[in-house]
C-alpha cells in the first residue's frame, strides 16, 4: 500500500462537553480523534491547541504504531497542560508520516439534544 | 541555584531568597556553621533536593545544602544495618544498596529526594504492611542548635528517633543517618487498568493480597490504575475485571519508584486519613470532582496505604492510614482546587503531608497527634533560641 | 462519469457498539460504509480493517455495481472473520473504479448519546 493520508491535520471546531451520564468511560461526554497508521512507519504526532483568548498550548505529543488504529480523547490530555472541559478550542495535528484522522464528539449529557456538524468545504487554493 | 536568582523549590511555586547558601564539605564544617550562626542569633535550614511543596524549605536567613555530606560510610553485614551521609540521593542508595546485597523495604513514587528529606518529611510508599520510609531510621549524628555533634540511636534512646525520625530538620541537623535495612529482593511490577466500580467493589481484598499496592483515579473517564508489586510468584491475577497495562519484574529500587525523573511540574495535596475512612473519603473527593473540577483538572488522583508507627508527627502516627493526593498541573490554578477540597479531607479527620500544600497551622495540627506537645516540649529543649526555625515554621509549629 | 470519486478510502472512526436499545434492525446500532459507484464497470471493492493492539484483518471483498449505490454495514461482513464489537478500528477501502464513499454510524445504546464524526481538514 503507498503511503496513505496527510501529515498535516485541523479541527477548527473543538468543544469537549462537560456533562455525561452513564457509566464512564464508555459514556464520557468527549472529543476523541481517531488515528489510522496505514503505513510501515510507526509515526510521531504532535498536537497543538488553539483557544479564543489565549496563546496556543502544546505540543502534545504521542505515537501511532505502524498498521495500528489509535483513539486519542482531548479530554485525557494532561501534559504540558490539562485541556479544559466546556472551552471552544481548535487543534492543529502534525505528523511525521501520513495518517487520516477523522474527528468525533460524544455527548451523553442530555437526552434531549444531538449534534451535526462536518469539516466545511475548502476551495482549491 | 544562583543567589541572585534566588531559590525555588522543584515545581516552581515555592520560590524564595535565602540570605546565604552554604554547603559544608564534612560534618564538622557544618557544625561549625551552625555554632557560628547560633553565636550570631540567627536561623539556619537545611535543604535536600528542594522536593517539597509546602515552605518547609524555605528561609529568607541561611540555607544549608548537604550536598557533600553524601555517600556510604558504614556497613555492618551481620546487622544489615548501614549509614549514609544525610545528603545521599535516594537514587544512589538504592543502587548503592543493591551492590552490596541490601535494601530498603520500600520507596515513594519518586526517588529524586536526599536521604535526610525524604525520611524527615514523612515520605511513604504504599502497602498495608509497609511503614513509611523513617522507620528504617535507627540512629545517626545529629548537629543540634549549639553546634554540638551528638550521636544518636534508637537503642539508647527510643523515644528520642521516635521524634527525631520525621521532624524535617526542625531538633537539628543530621550529618549522617544510620538505617535498619533488608537483604535485596525483586518484585513483579503489573499495573492493571479498570472501572472504578469494578476497582472499588474489591478494593479491601487486592489492598490485602498485594505487597505493595496503589492506585490512581482518572477524574476524566473514572478509570483506575492499580499498581502491584510481589514477590515473583505470588501475583494476584485481575484479569477478570482489568487489562494490564505494565509488567515488569526487577531489584526492588528500580521497580517501586515510578518515576526516576519528572518531565511534567505539578502540584500535589495530600492527606493521611483512618484506613476505615479512606473509602468513603475518597467517593465524596470523586463526587465533588466530577460535579465541578475535571472541568479544569486531569490528573489522577493518588490512594495509598501506610502501615501504622509510632513516630511523634507521621501522617500514620498511631493508626493504619490511607492517604489521597491531589495533582495540578504546575501552570494551571490549583489554590482553588486544593482548598476546595480540603475541608473533605479535615472531616474525615485528616493529617496534611509536611511536605505537601496545605492551609494548616499549629491550631489545627496540635489536636491531630497526640504526640504534639511531648514534640514541642522537646523542640523548644534542644533549641530555645530558635537557631533551625524560619516565619513559615514558627506559625506552623506555634513556637 | 467516469471522473468522480477515488480509488483509495479511509475511515479511521470505526466502532459498532455491542448493545441497542432496540431490536427492529433498523434501530439496531451499527455502522455503515455508503458507497456510491457512479461508473459504467463495477468496482471490486477490497476493504482491510485496522486494529489498536493486533494486526490487520483482510480483505473483505464486495462487489458495488456500477451506476448503483451499496450501504455495507459493517455488522454484516463476516469473511475473513466477523467485525468485533465494541472494540474502535479503522478502514481502508480500496476499489479498483473510482468510488464515493460516506460513514454514517447509529448508536442507539442510550438517550442521552448524541455523536457528531467529520473528517478532519487535511493537506501535505
Amino acid at each position: 500500500m503507498a503511503e496513505f493520508g496527510r501529515r498535516k491535520w485541523v479541527i477548527p471546531g473543538g468543544r469537549i462537553p462537560f456533562h455525561s451520564t452513564g457509566r464512564e468511560p464508555d459514556f464520557t461526554s468527549r472529543d476523541e480523534l481517531a488515528v489510522l497508521n496505514a503505513g510501515y512507519s510507526d509515526t510521531n504526532l504532535a498536537i497543538t491547541l488553539f483557544y479564543p483568548d489565549r496563546e496556543p498550548v502544546g505540543p502534545y505529543e504521542l505515537v501511532v504504531k505502524a498498521r495500528r488504529t489509535r483513539r486519542v480523547r482531548i479530554n485525557d490530555l494532561i501534559f504540558p497542560e490539562a485541556v479544559p472541559l466546556d472551552v471552544d478550542y481548535a487543534a492543529l495535528i502534525e505528523a511525521d508520516n501520513p495518517v487520516v484522522i477523522q474527528f468525533t464528539r460524544v455527548d451523553t449529557g442530555h437526552a434531549e439534544t444531538s449534534w451535526a456538524g462536518g469539516i466545511a468545504f475548502p476551495s482549491r487554493g | 541555584m544562583g543567589l541572585d536568582q534566588g531559590c525555588h523549590n522543584w515545581s516552581g511555586s515555592l520560590r524564595f531568597r535565602p540570605s546565604r547558601i552554604e554547603a559544608p564539605r564534612t560534618e564538622q564544617e557544618l557544625a561549625s556553621l551552625v555554632r557560628a550562626i547560633a553565636a550570631q542569633g540567627r536561623t539556619l535550614r537545611p535543604i535536600g533536593s528542594a522536593h517539597s511543596a509546602s515552605p518547609i524549605i524555605v528561609t529568607d536567613d541561611v540555607l544549608v545544602s548537604l550536598d557533600h555530606l553524601k555517600g556510604l560510610y558504614e556497613h555492618d553485614e551481620r546487622s544489615q544495618q548501614v549509614t549514609f551521609g544525610a545528603g545521599t540521593k535516594l537514587t544512589e542508595v538504592g543502587e548503592c544498596l543493591h551492590s552490596i546485597g541490601l535494601a530498603m523495604p520500600t520507596f515513594g513514587d519518586v526517588a529524586t529526594q536526599t536521604v535526610a528529606g525524604a525520611i524527615g518529611s514523612g515520605t511513604h510508599g504504599s502497602g498495608r504492611q509497609l511503614y513509611n520510609l523513617s522507620m528504617v531510621l535507627i540512629g545517626g549524628r545529629l548537629v543540634t542548635a549549639d553546634g554540638e555533634v551528638r550521636e544518636v540511636s534508637f537503642e539508647q534512646d527510643p523515644d528520642f528517633i521516635r521524634a527525631l525520625r520525621v521532624s524535617f530538620g526542625t531538633l537539628g541537623v543530621f550529618s549522617s543517618m544510620r538505617l535498619q535495612l533488608e537483604p535485596i529482593y525483586d518484585l513483579h511490577r503489573q499495573e492493571w487498568c479498570c472501572q472504578i466500580d469494578d476497582c472499588l467493589s474489591r478494593l479491601d481484598e487486592i489492598s490485602r493480597e498485594n505487597r505493595n499496592i496503589d492506585l490512581y483515579w482518572y477524574p476524566r473517564c473514572d478509570e483506575v490504575n492499580l499498581r502491584c508489586l510481589n514477590p515473583p510468584g505470588k501475583e494476584p491475577d485481575y484479569n477478570a475485571f482489568a487489562r494490564l497495562i505494565d509488567d515488569r519484574t526487577g531489584p526492588s529500587h528500580k521497580v517501586i519508584p515510578k518515576h526516576s525523573n519528572l518531565p511534567h511540574r505539578f502540584e500535589e495535596m495530600e492527606y493521611a486519613l483512618p484506613a476505615e475512612a479512606g473509602l468513603d473519603c475518597f467517593r465524596e473527593l470523586r463526587r465533588r470532582i466530577k460535579s465541578k473540577w475535571r472541568r479544569s483538572v486531569a490528573w489522577r488522583l493518588l490512594f495509598r496505604y501506610i502501615k501504622a508507627d509510632d513516630t511523634w508527627l507521621s501522617e500514620a502516627h498511631g493508626r493504619e492510614s490511607v492517604s489521597i493526593s491531589l495533582h495540578q498541573n504546575s501552570s494551571l490554578p490549583f489554590w482553588d482546587y486544593f482548598t476546595d477540597l480540603e475541608p473533605v479531607f479535615r472531616d474525615y479527620g485528616g493529617r496534611p503531608h509536611w511536605a505537601k500544600k496545605h492551609t494548616l497551622r499549629a491550631d489545627d495540627l496540635r489536636p491531630l497527634y497526640p504526640k504534639w506537645d511531648d514534640f514541642m516540649m522537646l523542640r523548644r529543649r534542644m533549641d530555645p533560641q530558635g537557631v533551625f526555625l524560619t516565619p513559615y515554621l514558627k506559625m506552623l509549629l506555634d513556637a | 462519469m467516469g471522473d468522480i470519486g477515488n480509488r483509495r478510502w479511509a475511515i479511521a472512526e470505526g466502532y459498532i457498539p455491542g448493545d441497542s436499545s432496540f431490536e427492529d434492525p433498523a434501530l439496531i446500532s451499527h455502522e455503515a460504509a455508503c458507497i456510491l459507484n457512479p461508473g459504467d464497470q463495477d468496482a471490486n471493492v477490497a476493504i482491510t480493517l485496522f486494529f489498536t493492539d493486533r494486526e490487520p484483518v483482510g480483505p473483505y471483498r464486495v462487489i458495488v455495481r456500477a451506476r448503483r449505490t451499496r450501504h455495507l454495514r459493517f455488522n454484516d461482513i463476516d469473511d475473513p472473520e466477523p467485525v468485533p464489537r465494541d472494540t474502535p478500528y479503522s478502514s481502508v477501502i480500496e476499489s479498483d473504479v473510482p468510488i464515493v464513499v460516506q460513514h454514517s454510524r447509529l448508536d442507539s445504546r442510550k438517550a442521552e448519546v448524541s455523536l457528531l464524526s467529520t473528517v478532519a481538514y487535511s493537506q501535505g
